[in-house]
Parts: C-alpha cells; sequence; structure tokens
C-alpha cells in the first residue's frame, strides 16, 4: 500500500509541472488575447476569434495528439512534456481570454470616461483601472477552469508520460487491484481542494478591498 | 476665450442630437445649459471632451483645435489639452477598488506623476475642502451619492483644470444630498474656472450663471443672462419649460 502511494505520488512531478507551466503561461497570453479581441484593429480581432473558435471547438485529446503524434510527420519532434505543455498553454489561454474578454466588458463604461477625463491613457487606464476590477469579476469562472486544468493533466498519460492517472493505471494492471485508483482520486481531490482554497482566499482579499 | 464651439454636428443613426451648435465660453465663465430631457445637453458637454465623436463642426480649447473635422490634432496635442478638461459625471463613476483618497490621488501619481507624499497630501486637503476628512479611507460603495459626488469633484480639481464640465452633477442624488454638492460647486465660483454645467435645478442655474443656454431638438434656442433666460424670455418654448419648474 505504502508502495502503490509512493509510486503514484512519484507521478505528481509531471502533474504539477505541467499545471504550473500551463498557469504561469496562459494567464498572461489569455489576457493579451481578451485585449487583442477588444482593440479596434480588426485583423487582431478577427486573429483571436479564429483562435478561440479553432482551439475551443476541437477536442484538447485531438489537439494533443497532433502536437505529440502529429508534428512528428512534419518533421517536428517533441518531447511529451513538450508538447503538453504547450498544447495546453494554447488551449487554455483560448478559454482564458473569453473569461477576460467578459469580464472586462463588463466594466461600466463610465469607468473609461473617468479615466480619460483625468488624462490618463490606454495602457494606464487598463492596468490600473479596469483590469483589477475585471480580475474580481474573473476569479469564479477561473476558479472552474482551475480545476478543470488539474484533472485535464490526466489527459497526458495517453502520450506515455508518467503522471499520476499513468502510473496508477500500471499498478492497477500488475496487482490486479483496484485500490490505487481511490488512491489516484484521492490525489485530485487533495490537489483540487488546495486550488479551491487559494481561489477562496483571493476572493475574499480582494471583496474586502471594495468595501 | 476658452472654448470656441463652430458648427458641431453630431448624429446617432438617423436621429441628429446636435444641429450646427456654436457657442463661445469666455475664460473663467459660468455657464449653465438647461432644456428638456433628450435636447442634446449632455452630448454637447460629451463633445467637448471628446468623449464623443462629432460628425462636424470644431470644438476648440483655448485656441487649439480639440476636435475638428477638417485636421484632427495628434494623440498627444489631444491629451496635452485635455489635460487642462475636468468633467464631473451624472454617475461619479468613482473607481471602486480604490478608496476616497486613493481616488483623489489617482490622477496625481499616474498622470502628473507627483510623488506619493505630495500628492496625499494634496488629495487631502481637496476632500476637507468638500468636506470629507473624516470618509477619506472609505471606498465608494461605503459613500453617500452626494460623498461620492464630492469625492469626484475634489479628483477632477486635483489636476488644476482651466475648464469644468458637469453633467448633471445632482440629477442621480437624492434631494437632500442634491444641496451640499451644489454649495461645492458654488465655491468654485471665483476660482478663475471656466464651467459648463448642465443641470435640472433652476434655482441655482440662475444663482450660479454668467449665461444660461437654452436648447431644444439639438439647436440653442436662447443664450443669455439668467436674469433674461428666466424672467424675460420673449421664446414661447423657453417659458412653456420653465413654467414646469
Amino acid at each position: 500500500m505504502t508502495d502503490s502511494i509512493y509510486y503514484i505520488a512519484k507521478g505528481l512531478d509531471i502533474t504539477l509541472r505541467l499545471y504550473l507551466i500551463t498557469v504561469l503561461f496562459s494567464i498572461p497570453l489569455g489576457l493579451l488575447l481578451a485585449l487583442g479581441e477588444l482593440s479596434k484593429i480588426s485583423l487582431i480581432k478577427k486573429f483571436v476569434t479564429f483562435y478561440t473558435w479553432i482551439f475551443r471547438g476541437t477536442p484538447l485529446l485531438l489537439q494533443l495528439f497532433f502536437m505529440y503524434y502529429g508534428l512528428p510527420v512534419m518533421g517536428i519532434t517533441l518531447s511529451p512534456l513538450t508538447a503538453a505543455s504547450i498544447t495546453f498553454i494554447i488551449n487554455y489561454s483560448a478559454y482564458l481570454c473569453e473569461i477576460f474578454r467578459g469580464s472586462i466588458q463588463g466594466i461600466d463604461r463610465g469607468q473609461y470616461e473617468a479615466a480619460k477625463v483625468l488624462g490618463m491613457g490606454y495602457r494606464q487606464t487598463m492596468i490600473r483601472i479596469i483590469l483589477p476590477q475585471a480580475l474580481r469579476t474573473a476569479l469564479p469562472p477561473l476558479s472552474n477552469e482551475a480545476i478543470a486544468l488539474i484533472k485535464d493533466t490526466s489527459l497526458v498519460s495517453v502520450i506515455g508520460t508518467a503522471e499520476i492517472l499513468r502510473n496508477s493505471r500500471e499498478l492497477v494492471t500488475r496487482d490486479f487491484s483496484i485500490t490505487p485508483f481511490f488512491i489516484c482520486g484521492i490525489f485530485y481531490l487533495v490537489l483540487s481542494t488546495f486550488i479551491l482554497l487559494i481561489f477562496k482566499n483571493l476572493e475574499k482579499r480582494m471583496a474586502i478591498s471594495c468595501q | 476665450m476658452s472654448i470656441n464651439i463652430k458648427n458641431l454636428n453630431k448624429s446617432f443613426g438617423n436621429l441628429n442630437i446636435l444641429k450646427d451648435v456654436s457657442l463661445d465660453v469666455n475664460e473663467g465663465e459660468i455657464i449653465s445649459i438647461i432644456g428638456p430631457s433628450g435636447s442634446g445637453k449632455s452630448t454637447l458637454l460629451k463633445c467637448l471632451i471628446d468623449l464623443e465623436k462629432i460628425d462636424s463642426g470644431t470644438v476648440e480649447v483655448f485656441k487649439e483645435p480639440l476636435v475638428c473635422n477638417i485636421r484632427n490634432p495628434g494623440k498627444k496635442e489631444k491629451l496635452d489639452i485635455l489635460k487642462k478638461m475636468g468633467m464631473v459625471f451624472q454617475s461619479f463613476n468613482l473607481f471602486p477598488h480604490k478608496t476616497a483618497l486613493e481616488n483623489v490621488m489617482e490622477p496625481l501619481i499616474v498622470v502628473d506623476r507627483v510623488k506619493k507624499e505630495v500628492a496625499e497630501k494634496k488629495a487631502i486637503d481637496l476632500l476637507t475642502m468638500v468636506g470629507l476628512e473624516d470618509r477619506m479611507n472609505n471606498y465608494p460603495q461605503a459613500l453617500s451619492g452626494g460623498q461620492q459626488q464630492r469625492v469626484a469633484i475634489a479628483r477632477v480639481l486635483a489636476r488644476n483644470p482651466k475648464i469644468l464640465l458637469f453633467d448633471e452633477p445632482t440629477s442621480a442624488l437624492d434631494p437632500e444630498m442634491v444641496k451640499e454638492v451644489l454649495l461645492v460647486i458654488e465655491s468654485l465660483k471665483n476660482t478663475g474656472i471656466t464651467m459648463v454645467i448642465v443641470s435640472h435645478e433652476m434655482k441655482f442655474v440662475k444663482q450660479v450663471s454668467d449665461r444660461v443656454v437654452f436648447m431644444d431638438c439639438g439647436t440653442i434656442l436662447s443664450c443669455d443672462t439668467p436674469d433674461k433666460i428666466f424672467n424675460s424670455a420673449k421664446n414661447e418654448r423657453i417659458n412653456k419649460f420653465l413654467n414646469n419648474f
């Protein structure tokens, strides 16, 4: 039993690495895409619309296969973790883009007008006035994505990466026991609970600053 | 001359909001714009400070073109002109994620790049001037409408504007709070700031303005001293409107 736990826990390395890389890059990328979608330049707008249409409209697993099995056909070979990281960043930034766009659009027009008549430019208005408010309203949908992501990391087991789900499945076939699946489930529950707590904390902190 | 409006036209779709509006505002002058809802008062004000795009005409501020259908000034020039102007809105538009004090400090720190301590001192002075020294650390949510509008006035004053536009500053307020805001605006008289005020508070308009503009259906029907507009207007439309008050 302790052996199983230890073996599965070894997979945490990949799971967490993929998770953190995705979070680290997809948030700024999603934000940039959202600003692009809201920009006045129609070419940028069209590009972002196309981007989100493609990556939200096709399965993440297909994108992962394409990146890992498809690209080598074209002569580009990536390690499983690199392929998975790129796929996840691209895919998640498409979803985050829509979340950020919605929350930015939800900010009252009066806030832009006030910033403008006070002499603030576009960048100052966005960084100091609009985004701090938009991020607050984006938190609940963001926490959804954050939990979905931890579970989606299990998809990389299909490209032969030793993360927690793959390791558990190996134990199930080897020992002919279903206990490893329960252990695996508990791992995910612990991780998602931890993520939820972080978001609860963030929401609380940001809510206080508006009373 | 502080504001020069020439042949301003503005329409939303098929609706002509402003029809060939021309008006000159002298330096230090207080002009009030009155008239029925939908007559284009607020739109005119927004066109003056580039919050609404105009269809044709010119607005010059201190002889520099701010909006113009022939030659639009560059971004930098525009920003320089806008820096001399300020606007107070009907819905206050305070930044909800910042305290009253931070709201007033914001333009000083971000736009004028003043040191934090200097900005704070100035903000405290201004908030004291509008009678809010004990509410400085409250967020807008925790303030009444009248208090929020006074913070907004302090915020707009922080950057020493030469021209102030008021867009129905008391229309969203309880009758009880109207007075405290009007008193603050009145206290700005004789400071040399040019003010253009859109308001439905007739008593206040009569008292504070140098000239009163009456607008109806996108045109200026009359522009005269308060006495002439309120007591001896010859225009039937104006008298009909004023009889409601």
